[in-house]
């Protein structure tokens, strides 16, 4: 059956719910362009947006559900032990520095380089996708939820290289 | 006191406001985040920052616009850029400058480009 992170989203009550749903999938969910605008129809349904005194909460959830998708998404090619690296590294900027050091104790530079190249790709990936989404506020959500995921993977290529 | 450029990072999103710093923090600048305009405008006060990076859509869609007209009143020299998601086009049909920024950097950010125009600025 189809699985989309609309569905999941409209049956969480909660981001941690839809985190734990979406990652059990490890990556087998659709997300071409039309479902990417049916979970952000589903968010803005339960979220709806205004342009003065915005939820600040309900923005950053909806960053959220982009981010736990996306990164789902680019890590599917990756080992385990590289899923497990970007799960984390992706979700906080802090705990790159040290899960880089970890990861170097097991895998060659040239491996983490490696795979570091094949998640910005797949990012890259997403990216256009998105930008099939017609412009506005469900598109705003998706760019502003995978500018972190770039954001961090630029840290995670400058730990890389120091 | 600290040779290093001050930059203010204004962002109603506390995950962007971590990562840009991490970046700027790691090539030499030295970074203090506000998480609305209206903690931007305190720290700009405050730190005297000798450039801004600002969201614009945080508390209203044009907040950033709001806060860049506040800061150009009090300090007309310090650089402030538009950190957008609006795209090129939309940012091509606004008067940036009129609006009180240098410029737009469109998320996700080029680093190499931010950081590049970064350093080009005087201390």
């Amino acid at each position: 059956m189809r699985t989309t992170p609309a569905d999941i989203f409209r049956r969480s009550s909660d981001l941690e719910s839809f985190r734990r749903e979406l990652t059990a999938l490890d990556g087998e969910f659709e997300f071409a362009s039309p479902d990417m605008i049916a979970l952000g129809e589903a968010y803005f349904e339960r979220h709806p947006d205004r342009s003065v005194g915005r939820d600040a909460a309900a923005v950053l959830l909806g960053y959220s559900l982009v981010r736990v998708c996306t990164v789902e998404k680019v890590i599917r090619g990756l080992s385990p032990a590289g899923r497990r690296f970007y799960r984390a590294a992706l979700q906080d900027v802090t705990r790159v520095g040290p899960l880089v050091e970890e990861r170097r104790t097991s895998e060659s530079p040239g491996e983490l380089r490696r795979e570091a190249e094949a998640v910005a790709a797949a990012l890259d990936e997403v990216k256009r996708t998105i930008e099939e989404i017609p412009k506005g506020m469900i598109r705003e959500r998706f760019i502003g939820g995978i500018s972190n995921l770039y954001n961090i993977l630029y840290v995670v290529k400058m730990q890389l290289k120091a | 006191m600290s040779d290093k450029k001050k930059v203010l990072i204004i962002d109603d999103d506390p995950d962007i406001c971590e990562s840009v710093k991490a970046v700027l923090d790691a090539n030499g600048f030295e970074t203090e985040v506000a998480l609305s305009g209206m903690d931007g405008l305190e720290a700009f006060g405050r730190i005297k920052p000798d450039a801004v990076l600002c969201d614009m859509m945080m508390e209203d869609v044009d907040s950033g616009i709001q806060v860049a007209k506040i800061m150009r009143k009090k300090r007309a020299d310090v650089p402030i850029y538009l950190l957008s998601t609006i795209g090129d086009a939309t940012a091509g049909s606004l008067d940036l400058g009129g609006l009180g920024f240098n410029g737009v950097f469109q998320k996700p950010v080029n680093f190499d480009m931010l950081l590049a125009s970064l350093k080009r600025l005087k201390k």
